[in-house]
Formats: structure tokens, C-alpha cells, sequence
């Protein structure tokens, strides 16, 4: 084990380095980002998981400064893309990255889309409106063209049509559709399929798959389902209560969790593929963001920890593991917790034990 | 004989797996109504003729996609809304023919929880108040009676009686739901609807839910309806599963069953597009992904329900709507059903 910080890859596309959010507001101020760093590489899925307030949406909508400011106050970083400081950059400068550079697919496509513009419409103006050049006749064609990629049937019927007429799947492959309109390099999907059915879903990450092969495209899947992930995902950073706690590769999170929240995690897992006895069920809640605890926000419902003093009073930094980053004061011990915990549930859990 | 000694018996409870509800053709129709001068336009069929058994103490699992009409069918077990056919049918008395003055002492024994713990509770009740609330209105215990059986639900649910005096907002999700799930349980009932209990809540937090609920079926005997979406969730929890499409239920059997050899092409498709939560399984399973969207249930399709989605539908598919059949261990509604 090393305790070296997280050197950014000289590769990476986008990298994040110390991101802080905070909101203020008039119970206090909440942190809900606190000291963030992720890096994504040219065509890599980066999943990021984490529960209803763990700080994963906020930490990527800042980094595109669609957060509004106040309440959010936003520091630390850099966030370089392109050799740029993206929280440096003018509004108007941020812009011509924004939706042309790295765009962004939201979990509800309703509220997404304008609902008195047809998506012909707002898919023609994302094209245009990052290259005026661009003709209205052959910006309609390409959008055609692009509905029609996206699988959207009669796309030259659908191109009049407002997001009412269609169907919660068929929103979601516009918007992706508008998200790709002009080759992104990057495309950050927020619960991309959290509001539709599973059979949908499906269609959904099949599509995502198909359009990543087409664009070369990265990709950031933010997520609480660790299903999808498994499907989707290169690389995962886990977060919990506005920290990174775990970063490592897909093959590594399932196969040896470094962290108890992580291990917690999988343990809570309904599965349809295998039988268990019950579920591990983390104790308690996530803490009050207002009054984060000042060690590891974890150790309140840590199984791991056991009340030591060490997490209750020092904040674990993240350090390397094996492959994996880890933010954990007792790293060590998670071999036998992970026994520990499948024998609860009456399943391995670590994947692929099997075949090794 | 009065109404009230004829069901007396209802109130005792069953040795499980003894028969506690038997739903039979249960149909439930939505008038559509023009915005302006309120004409009927036609109607959609939410629930279209569906027949199911439940036992005491055991878990039946209803799930499907949105619009499917398995909430439908919950709330019309209960009747919170009127079924405009068929039969509901509890320990031997049909609830569909019932006034509702007759329906009071049923209402004791069947009971539901919600999805959303924030919109089911009343904000301004306490929330000693709203688990007491039922206890009162059917005059079963008074002053420190009514007190300590609070108390008692509260622990039950993993509550604490200090949390009594507390509002709904002061609780999280999870939390709520328990509040939710004490209120359900005030008046000792023998069936809960659950429809879509864990749905709203983390992963972890979900975990805690269902772990609970199993836990209470196994002290209380209780018998569950299960209502969501998510088959992952229904797998783990059910005795039985039933499977809808479109007002119909197309598949329904044991658990093991369905899982093992799904026989309708719906069941299959559904099974195989849940993500597995495992990175070396990646591309070797066989995802089916389903073209299209449901069709609307006001103008279902002719014949099968299905068959505008399905990759093995024929002629008779439009022509001739399949039956479910098959005993009580798998029962399957399909012209051309997968090999067992």
C-alpha cells in the first residue's frame, strides 16, 4: 500500500482535481461536493455511483457550470479540458463547450425539452447554434438524419412533432440524438435511464453502446444502479456524502470492493441471476450534509469501523489499493468483511470467484 | 343472522397457506371523458379480465411495466376503486358485491402501503396520530391501550416510541416508509397491498425495507400483494410471481418457475433486460431487447396484447387471444410459448 495523492493521467480528457460545492442557504450551508478529483479518458465509460445526495449529479453539472450561483458556490478544481480551466472560463467561452464539446443527457427528457418547440426544432438550433454557418434546410436534414440514427421511426414526421407526442423511450433517443448532434467528445449521462421501464432501458443502453462505437465518444454514466454500471461501465468512482471513497475499475469493484460502503453496496443487492438468503442492509442513513461528521462520513453505519476512534475523528484520505483508490482507515481488514458479509447473505459476492 | 356474525370468522386468523383471496376475472375500466361537455368518448381497460389466488402468510409478486395496470389492480383489491367486473373474493366473501357499511370489517384485514411515504402520510398529523388513527376509527382500543399498541407498532417497524410525538417531514425516506408500513399494520391485517414500497428509496435504504418486511410476514403471518416494476426487487421477495402486459396477466407461476423457464416471450424479454450486477458476465447473456413502445390501453391490439412487440407472433396472434393455461405452479398465456 502507498499513500501517494492521485496524480491526474496526462491522458485524460477531462479531469477534476479537489472539487468543492457548497449551497448556501438559510439553514446553513450544505456540502455537498467536498474535495472531488475524477478524470475521464478518450473513449471511456466512467460510472459514478452513489445514493440520493451523495454529491454525483452536483459534482458533474458544476464542472459545466449549470449549477446556479447562489445559492451554489463552487471551488477548488482545476477542471481542465482542452487545456482550459473550465471553472475559468466567461460564461460565454464555457458556452462553446458546453453541448459542443461535452453535452449533457438528463434522467427526465420531459423537463429536458422545451415543450412548446417541436424537437426538430431544438435539435436544429443545438446544431446551429454552434456553427452558424450551417444552413436551416441542412441542419433539418441532419437532424433528420440524426432522429433516424437514434432510432426514432418516421423521423421526418417525428421532426415536426413537440415532446408531448412522444413516448418517455422515444424523448430519451432525442435527446440523445441532440447530445450527439455535434460529435461530442464528451457526454455525461445523468440516470440516463432511471425514469423508464426496464424494457426500455434496455433499448436505451443498447443505443448508448451504438452511439458511443459511432462517435468515439467518452462517456460519464451517473447512476445508483449497480446493474447498469456492470453493463455500461470501464472505470467507477463510488461516491458517499460528497467524497470520492472508492475509484477503480469495473472488474475490481465487483470482484474485490475496497471499501465497506462499496461491499454494503453490493451486499444490499436484490439479484434475479442467484439465490440469497436475505439482504445485507447498511444501518441507518446517509448524514445531515449541514452537519457533515468530522471523520469518515461512513463510520456511523460502518461495519468495519465498530466505533474505532480513529474513524469518528480523522477524515480517511483516498489511497492506492491493489488497482483500486480507497478511502478507508482500516483498508486492510476488508478481505474478511467481504467474507464476512457474503456469508450473511448466502452468496459470494465477490463475481467471478468461480472462474479464477 | 346480522352481517357482522356472519363474517365474525373473518378476524381469525388462517394457518398459512390456507386460500385468503381468490381474485377472479377482475376487470377495471376508465371512462374517457371529453374536456368540455364531459361525453364519453370510450373507455380504457386498465385491468381486462385477470384471475389470481393468495394464501396466508405468502407473497405474490404482480409486476410489469408502467400502465400494465397492476396498481389498478391493487387499489381495486381494496376497493379504492370500483371494478366494473369480476369478482374479489376474501376468505369466502365477495368484496365487489359488498355496501360499503358491510366493507368496514374487511377494510380491518386488508390494508396498503403506499410508494410515496412523503404524499401517503398527513403532514400535520403526528405520527403517533396517523398510526393511531385507524385503531380509532374502528374503536379498537382507547387511552393507554391505544398508547401502547402505538408504541408497540413503532418498535415493530424498528421505531422508536420517542419518535411518536415527531412529524412526517422530520423523517427520511426510509423512515417514512416505516411510519407508512405501522399504519398499515395498526389494525392487525392479514394482507397488505404493497404497491411499490421500496421504489422511492435508495439501495441501501431499500435493503433495510425489504428485509423488514420479510421479518413481519414471518412473525404476523402476514400475506403480501407485491405491486412494482423492478423484477430484481419481486424476485427476491415473492412465493409466486405474476407477470402483466396491458391489463392481462400473460405468465404467473412460483418463483423458481418463472425464472427458471419463462414460457412467454413478455417474461423472457423482461428477464433478460435486467442489468446483472456482474462485469465478467458482460455480453454473454442473451439480451432480448423489445422494439416499440406498450401500445395505449384505451385501443389495445387484436388478439394477444403482445404480439406488436413480439419476434414470434403469426397470423393467429391477431386473431385469437391466448388463454392462461396451466396449473397453479406455472400458467402461461401464449400461442407460441418458449421451450420449457
Amino acid at each position: 500500500m502507498t499513500s501517494d495523492t492521485p496524480v491526474v493521467d496526462p491522458q485524460a480528457l477531462l479531469s477534476v482535481e479537489d472539487l468543492h460545492v457548497t449551497f448556501e442557504g438559510d439553514e446553513g450551508t450544505v456540502e455537498a461536493v467536498r474535495g472531488v478529483s475524477w478524470e475521464i479518458r478518450p473513449g471511456e465509460v466512467l460510472g459514478i455511483v452513489g445514493e440520493s445526495g451523495s454529491g454525483k449529479s452536483v459534482s458533474v453539472s458544476s464542472v459545466l457550470g449549470l449549477l446556479p450561483s447562489p445559492p451554489a458556490v463552487i471551488s477548488g478544481g482545476p477542471v481542465t479540458f482542452d487545456g482550459q480551466n473550465l471553472l475559468e472560463l466567461s460564461e460565454k467561452k464555457l458556452r462553446a463547450v458546453r453541448g459542443k464539446k461535452i453535452a449533457m443527457i438528463f434522467q427526465d427528457p420531459m423537463t429536458a425539452f422545451n415543450p412548446v418547440k417541436t424537437i426538430g426544432h431544438q435539435i436544429s438550433e443545438a446544431i446551429r447554434v454552434h456553427d452558424k454557418s450551417v444552413s436551416r434546410s441542412a441542419a433539418k436534414d441532419r437532424s433528420i438524419e440524426l432522429l433516424s440514427m437514434v432510432g426514432v421511426p418516421g423521423p421526418h414526421a417525428r421532426f415536426s412533432q413537440y415532446p408531448h407526442e412522444y413516448s418517455g423511450g422515444m424523448r430519451q433517443r432525442a435527446m440523445i440524438a441532440m447530445a450527439i448532434a455535434n460529435r461530442q467528445r464528451v457526454l455525461i449521462a445523468d440516470e440516463p435511464t432511471t425514469a423508464l421501464d426496464v424494457t426500455i432501458q434496455a433499448q436505451i443502453l443498447e443505443l448508448l453502446e451504438v452511439v458511443r462505437n459511432e462517435t468515439d465518444a467518452a462517456m460519464i454514466l451517473i447512476t445508483h444502479d449497480l446493474g447498469v454500471i456492470a453493463e455500461v461501465a470501464d472505470r467507477v468512482v463510488v461516491m458517499y456524502a460528497g467524497k470520492v471513497v472508492e475509484s477503480t475499475s469495473v472488474l475490481s469493484l465487483f470482484q474485490n470492493p475496497r471499501h465497506p460502503y462499496t461491499l454494503g453496496l453490493l451486499g444490499s443487492l436484490p439479484r434475479l441471476e442467484v439465490r440469497m438468503d436475505t439482504l445485507y442492509s447498511i444501518p441507518g442513513q446517509p448524514p445531515d450534509m449541514a452537519h457533515a461528521p468530522p471523520g469518515c462520513a461512513f463510520a456511523a453505519r460502518c461495519s468495519l469501523s465498530r466505533g474505532r476512534a480513529e474513524c469518528r475523528e480523522s477524515v480517511p484520505e483516498l489511497v492506492k489499493v491493489g488497482d483500486s483508490w480507497s478511502a478507508c482507515h482500516f483498508v486492510d481488514e476488508m478481505e474478511i468483511a467481504t467474507e464476512n458479509v457474503s456469508q450473511e447473505i448466502g452468496l459470494d459476492i465477490r463475481v467471478g470467484k468461480e472462474s479464477q | 343472522m346480522t352481517t357482522a356474525s356472519m363474517t365474525e370468522d373473518i378476524h381469525i386468523a388462517l394457518a398459512p397457506g390456507e386460500e385468503l383471496l381468490n381474485v377472479r376475472d377482475l376487470s377495471v375500466e376508465f371512462p374517457i371523458k371529453s374536456t368540455i361537455l364531459r361525453r364519453n368518448l370510450g373507455s380504457v381497460k386498465a385491468v381486462a379480465g385477470i384471475s389470481f389466488d393468495l394464501h396466508a402468510g405468502e407473497t405474490l409478486g404482480l409486476v410489469g411495466e408502467s400502465g400494465c395496470g397492476k396498481s389498478t389492480t391493487g387499489l381495486a383489491v381494496l376497493r379504492l376503486i370500483e371494478n366494473s367486473g369480476g369478482s374479489i373474493i376474501f376468505r369466502g366473501h365477495d368484496l365487489s358485491e359488498m355496501k360499503n357499511s358491510e366493507l368496514r370489517q374487511f377494510r380491518r384485514e386488508i390494508q396498503i402501503v403506499l410508494q410515496d411515504p412523503q404524499s401517503s402520510l398527513d403532514p400535520r398529523l403526528t405520527v403517533r396520530s396517523i398510526i393511531a388513527e385507524p385503531i380509532r376509527v374502528h374503536g379498537l382500543a382507547e387511552g393507554q391501550a391505544l398508547r401502547d399498541r402505538v408504541d408497540e407498532l413503532l418498535e415493530l417497524v424498528g421505531l422508536r416510541p420517542a419518535h411518536g410525538t415527531r412529524f412526517p417531514h422530520e423523517f427520511s425516506g426510509g423512515q417514512r416508509q416505516r411510519i407508512g408500513i405501522a399504519r398499515a399494520l395498526a389494525l392487525g391485517p392479514q394482507l397488505l397491498v404493497l404497491d411499490e414500497p421500496v421504489s422511492a428509496l435508495d439501495v441501501s435504504i431499500q435493503a433495510q425495507i425489504v428485509n423488514l418486511l420479510e421479518r413481519l410476514q414471518n412473525e404476523l403471518n402476514l400475506a403480501y400483494l407485491f405491486i412494482a416494476h423492478d423484477l430484481s426487487v419481486v424476485n427476491h421477495i415473492s412465493d409466486r410471481i405474476a407477470v402483466m402486459y396491458l391489463g392481462k396477466i400473460v405468465e404467473t407461476g412460483t418463483r423458481d418457475a418463472l425464472k427458471a423457464s419463462p414460457r412467454h416471450p413478455y417474461t423472457k424479454a423482461l428477464l433478460s433486460a435486467v442489468p446483472v450486477p456482474n462485469p465478467t458476465q458482460r455480453g454473454l447473456g442473451q439480451r432480448i431487447v423489445l422494439k416499440g413502445d406498450v401500445p395505449s390501453p384505451s385501443d389495445p391490439p387484436s388478439g394477444c396484447r403482445f404480439r406488436t412487440r413480439c419476434w414470434k407472433a403469426q397470423d393467429v396472434c391477431a386473431e385469437v387471444e391466448p388463454i392462461l393455461e396451466g396449473d397453479p405452479d406455472h400458467a402461461f398465456a401464449c400461442h407460441f410459448p418458449e421451450d420449457a
